[in-house]
Order: C-alpha cells, then structure tokens, then sequence
C-alpha cells in the first residue's frame, strides 16, 4: 500500500468518525428507533466515487467499529453493521450499473436498504417481528434524508475531483 | 443506454417504496383501539409480564448488567418513565394505548407491545 493512499483512506476515516460521533449526540428528530441523518454515509459515497469500493469498503468497515467503541454503545455495533453492509452493497452494486452518474438515487437507495437492514438486525436481537411496523416510517425518512446525503457526497465529489483527488496511485 | 432504463426502474421502485410507506402509515394510524387492551412486554424475545391497561401501574424491568427501564400504566395507555439507555428513545417514544406500533428499546432489548380485547391471563375459548 503506497504511503499516498494509508494517508487519504486514514483522514478519511477520521473525517468519517467525527461525523459519525457527533452525529450521535444529536437529540432524535423523531421518536422511532433507527431514524437519523446518515451523515456518515457521505464519506462512505464519496469514497466511492473518487476512489472504488475497496477503499470506500475498509473506510466504512472502520469506521463502524471505531465508531461503536468512541460513542460506547456496543448493541448499536450490530445494528450499524447489519445496516452499513446492506447498504454499501446496493451502492456498489448500483454504482457500477450507472456507471457513476445519478449520485443522489444511490444515495437514497442506500439509506432505504441501510434502514431495512438494521430493521432485520433489530427483528433477529429482539426476536420481535413487531419491529417491522417501523418500516414504513424508516423507508420515508431514507428517502428524504437519502436525498440530502447524496447532494452532499455529489457536489463534494465534484470539487474534490477538481482539486485533483480521486487518483491514489501516482 | 442501458443506465437510463435503470434508472428509471430504480425511480419508480423508490417512487412505489414510499406510496407503500404512506398508505401503510395512514392504515396504522387509522386503527381503533377495542376495550380491555392489555400489553406484552418482551425482553430479548421472551415474553416476561402481561399488564392490563385498566389500572394504573408503575413496575421496574430489569435486564442484564444494570440495565432498567421503569414503565407506567395510567388512563389506559402505557409509556416507559425512566430507563438506563443512553438516548432515551423508548422515553420519548410517550405512551402508547393502541395499534400495531410497539415501544422499543433497542439498547435493552425490550419491546411493548399492545394486544387489544383480550384480557390477561384469559384463554381465548375452550372447545370440548
């Protein structure tokens, strides 16, 4: 691994982490388990889009864990995990059927799935199907806090690709 | 161009995910609620107390490692008071007397659930 690249994927990390920390400690906007902005996932999109999806892969994979540790709710590990997975591989899998144009609908996409993978997280731990009344309000807010990720991820992989990111092998 | 028939596919699909969600929303909500509801509280999937709403009640359920969350029954609707996770949510999530949408705690594990007309502890009917 070329020095270039440990450094770029490690400040992204942290860039991921903080987000991720201090998103945390933001008080719900909606009562319902499972509900929140998805911040972090900007990273996890850009990453995928300057780079490819190894490196957006380990960003996210870190993030996850390290994440857990520093808010110290070692349940939520599970469900971010469940979630995160679900999530990057419908990105993935969508990203190279567009061929990287139409960043905000792999945004939004992601967050339904993220959302539907941490509701089948939370059905497996509670062994309560009852979770999956929630469903329906966790699918409305991915789609809107989908979109409002996938602007975020699209115009900063516009200006970072100016400034001359997205190559890590030179 | 095949991107652009994907795309279109995967707009309608997210177009028809949030239809769905509000016409299920809108079903949930419009539910009544019938007399002599009573609720199931669960831990890690284990049924562990069945209260009717009727009476008012105040109760602790403990779980693993200090974990607790005090629940309350009064004027026919059920509500967590105090608990020890972090953030709360089962808290703010308020009372609930009706429909399919349980309180959760996902940090202790706990579910509240509403079960309507039925009384506690009553089996449904006995055939001989």
């Amino acid at each position: 691994m070329k020095t270039k690249k440990i450094v770029t994927l490690g400040m992204f990390t942290a860039v991921a982490l903080t987000i991720f920390v201090v998103e945390s400690y933001f008080p719900p906007l909606v009562p319902v388990p499972g509900i929140k902005m998805g911040l972090a996932n900007v990273v996890t999109l850009l990453l995928l889009f300057l780079y490819n999806e190894r490196e957006s892969f380990t960003v996210l994979l870190l993030r996850i864990i390290l994440g857990s540790m520093f808010t110290g709710q070692a349940v939520s590990f599970f469900y971010s995990l469940c979630g995160g997975i679900a999530c990057f591989f419908i990105m993935a899998l969508l990203y190279r059927i567009f061929r990287g144009k139409y960043c905000i609908l792999i945004s939004m996409c992601g967050a339904v799935f993220h959302n539907l993978g941490q509701t089948a997280a939370a059905w497996l731990l509670l062994g309560s199907y009852s979770v999956l009344f929630y469903v329906p309000v966790l699918m409305l807010s991915a789609l809107i806090t989908g979109f409002f990720t996938g602007c975020v991820a699209l115009g900063l992989s516009r200006r970072l690709k100016k400034l001359g990111y997205g190559k890590l092998d030179d | 161009m095949k991107e652009k028939k994907a795309m279109i596919g995967i707009s309608i699909f997210l177009c028809l995910v949030f239809i769905c969600s509000l016409l299920f929303l809108i079903c949930m909500y419009r539910e009544k609620g019938g007399g002599n509801a009573y609720a199931c509280i669960y831990q890690d999937g284990i049924l562990v107390k069945t209260v009717s709403l009727e009476k008012e009640d105040t109760f602790l359920i403990e779980g693993k490692n200090g974990a607790y969350n005090k629940i309350s029954v009064k004027n026919g609707s059920i509500g967590v008071i105090e608990a020890s996770c972090p953030d709360f949510l089962c808290g703010r999530m308020g009372y609930i007397s009706k429909g399919p949408i349980p309180i959760t705690c996902l940090p202790n594990r706990l579910v509240i659930e509403i079960e309507g007309e039925r009384e506690a502890g009553v089996v449904d009917g006995v055939v001989y």
